[in-house]
């Protein structure tokens, strides 16, 4: 190593040779294919935003908007406790439907990478993929008539386990996480999934070798190489859950009120500037999330 | 070798795989203290043997033994021996050190005695200064210590070897040979060894078990396999060697006489051929060429058809006078003489002793 800061000195002296440059079709082809999505986004994401960046100036006075430029509703949005609890419920629902889809989804994952059998693997990922085929209204009906006081599942409770009072499962943070899991439980699998398809089965060998049983291979070896699809997973649930909105709409029963369903309503009200912080607000927690998970996976990566 | 205390031993042990019979009926002990592989081309059954020795496979017939214990219902990790992996398997997310301590964590052994055992195996394959990196930061070579001293830290009572220097480059692969050698006679621990290497396997085993489809062909010391294989797949699979048909003259006993062309000469019977018919076996550099051919057993007229200079020696391909076979013959270059000039007839000749007869596949 030590020897190699004299191969530039000696480079120098001869003759500088400047790297061939690509032919300008080649270097123009990446822009080219990139071009469609650019224009999209453009259009559908960046001039919107920057719209709205305008509204969240406006005054909303007596039902009516007036174009101004203050920032008494950033004002309002950070001191009023109202909108603290709205952002506070926003994340409790992400982070638990977020907890709950890496915790069932860890297990699922790990079983799906131990089963050998390939038509039965092939089986097995389909039904963890299915939430995603079901439209998002279907499937909150579907868990608001299993979860129902009345229910299957609270029969179940009831009956077989002698509750003596159906438990509240619907119309509540409860429903809402429990229907927000089933469907980002695949976003969850995947990805650890793949990071395990990925690991060199040797290494177990090599631990269970070196007298470790299954657990100790697993919390020491398994699990920590296995660490960074869970981190790449989680904000892939945290995300959409935060940005949720007919899940919460349909089984919070009213008494749910998250960020997408604050902005919504602040639309209906046609009370803009409100509406526009509101989703400023949910931008600004996207971008959070994506910084601290990126942080965590850069801890996590060997 | 019956009453030798032996390390591991296997007895009638057969494996399928779905209708893949693996391993077939193969019986073997290795004694204590002594460096064995297993030697044969890929599918051999060698790297199962092994896999079976360890315990991440299990006999489907017969039984293994391991310093005198049934490993029947003995998992891997209880058993006494310890793997140095194909590609080293070590753990990406731990230090050198933290791979070494491993084992003894998992055993809970007092951190002390953790800390001593792990620099002294470290100071066994020269790395005690690479404890705190990571196995990305090392070379192939390094790798493949630390696998080692991973395994050895253990103190098992056999350490298994799945082709661990096959990933290495050439003269690596030479200098780790001898170092692995040095570091088997200063633990005294029983070496398994698996390659598909017949020049590894012959540097460092006291003895080579050769496998070809299952079934140990040949079980003995490197240089008995070399000089007197027991089979013609042994005799192509060690060294190099002319494999001739031949005519058998008469009743084949411990010697055959046997005829190409009008060349007629005796070999000793590795397998008795059947119906007349057999291969004679001849090593590259048991032939003589030129002037040193004069005093041979078996002498022939032939011409040479092609030179090649290998470095320390060289090989010329000849053609027998009256019969269409083409010997390769290995001739050690002293650097002194020229090479015999391509298209010019020679004298060839060897000895009875270089050559044995196997029947026909």
């Amino acid at each position: 190593m030590t020897d190699l800061s004299a191969i530039p000195a000696a480079a120098a002296s001869k003759p500088a040779i400047a790297p061939a440059k690509e032919p300008f079709s080649r270097r123009m082809m990446p822009w080219l294919l990139l071009a469609p999505v650019f224009a999209v986004m453009a259009f559908a994401f960046v001039a919107p935003l920057l719209v709205f960046l305008e509204y969240s100036f406006w005054r909303f006075e007596y039902g009516k908007l007036i174009e101004d430029f203050t920032f008494d509703t950033y004002v309002e949005f950070l001191t009023d406790p109202y909108f603290h609890t709205i952002v506070y419920d926003t994340l409790k629902m992400a982070l638990i439907t977020t907890l709950c889809s890496v915790a069932v989804g860890y297990p699922l994952a790990y079983a799906l990478w131990r089963i050998t059998r390939p038509g039965l693997q092939k089986w097995f990922g389909l039904i963890i993929f299915s939430p995603i085929l079901v439209s998002v209204v279907v499937r909150s009906y579907g868990w608001t008539v299993l979860l129902a006081d009345q229910g299957p599942v609270n029969w179940f409770l009831q009956v077989v386990l002698h509750l003596p009072e159906p438990v509240r499962l619907v119309f509540n943070l409860t429903g809402v996480v429990i229907s927000l899991t089933h469907v980002f439980l695949p976003f969850v699998v995947f990805p650890i999934y793949s990071t395990m398809t990925r690991l060199d089965p040797t290494l177990r060998e090599a631990a269970m070798d070196l007298g470790a049983g299954w657990w100790t291979t697993f919390r020491r070896v398994t699990f920590p190489l296995t660490l960074p699809g869970l981190l790449a997973g989680a904000p892939i649930s945290f995300t959409p859950a935060r940005g949720a909105f007919v899940t919460p709409q349909l089984l919070g029963g009213g008494r749910v009120l998250v960020l997408p369903l604050q902005v919504f309503q602040a639309t209906t009200d046609i009370n803009w500037p409100l509406a526009a912080v509101g989703g400023i607000a949910l931008l600004v927690l996207a971008m959070i999330t994506v910084a601290v998970s990126n942080r965590l996976l850069r801890y996590s990566e060997v | 070798m019956g009453n030798m205390p032996s390390d591991v031993e296997f007895t009638n042990v057969s494996k399928v795989f779905g209708t893949f019979l693996a391993v077939d009926d193969i019986s073997f002990s290795v004694p204590k203290g002594s460096f064995f592989s297993l030697l044969g081309p890929s599918g051999c059954g060698k790297t199962t043997t092994l896999r079976m020795t360890s315990g991440f496979e299990w006999p489907d017939a017969g039984t293994v033994r391991i310093a005198g214990q049934d490993m029947h219902n003995v998992a891997a990790y209880s058993r006494p021996t310890n793997m140095v992996f194909q590609r080293w398997a070590l753990f990406p997310h731990m230090t050198v050190a933290q791979n070494v301590a491993f084992g003894l964590e998992v055993d809970r052994r007092p951190r002390e005695e953790i800390r001593r055992r792990v620099a002294e195996a470290l100071e066994l394959v020269d790395l005690l200064s690479f404890a705190d990196r990571k196995p990305r930061q090392l070379s192939g070579g390094q790798m493949q210590r630390v696998a080692l001293a991973r395994a050895l830290v253990k103190q098992p009572k056999v350490l298994l070897l799945d082709e661990p220097l096959g990933a290495l480059d050439l003269k690596l692969r030479m200098q780790m040979q001898l170092e692995l050698k040095r570091i088997q006679r200063e633990v005294g621990t029983t070496f398994m060894y698996v390659t598909h290497d017949q020049g590894e396997a012959m540097t460092m085993s006291d003895q080579i078990a050769v496998m070809n489809k299952g079934k140990i062909e040949q079980l003995d010391t490197p240089q008995a396999i070399y000089d007197r294989p027991a089979s013609r797949f042994v005799a192509s699979f060690i060294g190099n060697t002319n494999l001739i048909p031949v005519e058998v003259v008469g009743t084949p006993g411990p010697t055959a006489r046997v005829r190409l062309g009008g060349l007629e000469f005796s070999a000793a019977t590795g397998t008795a051929p059947k119906g007349g018919k057999g291969t004679v076996s001849l090593r590259y550099e048991r032939i003589r060429i030129g002037a040193d051919a004069a005093s041979r057993d078996t002498r022939t007229r032939a011409l040479v058809k092609d030179v090649i200079f290998s470095g320390s020696a060289i090989l010329y391909v000849v053609a027998l006078e009256g019969s269409d076979v083409e010997l390769t013959v290995e001739a050690p270059h002293d650097g002194t003489s020229a090479p015999i000039a391509k298209g010019s007839a020679v004298d060839i000749g060897w000895d009875g002793g270089a050559t044995t007869l196997f029947a026909d596949d």
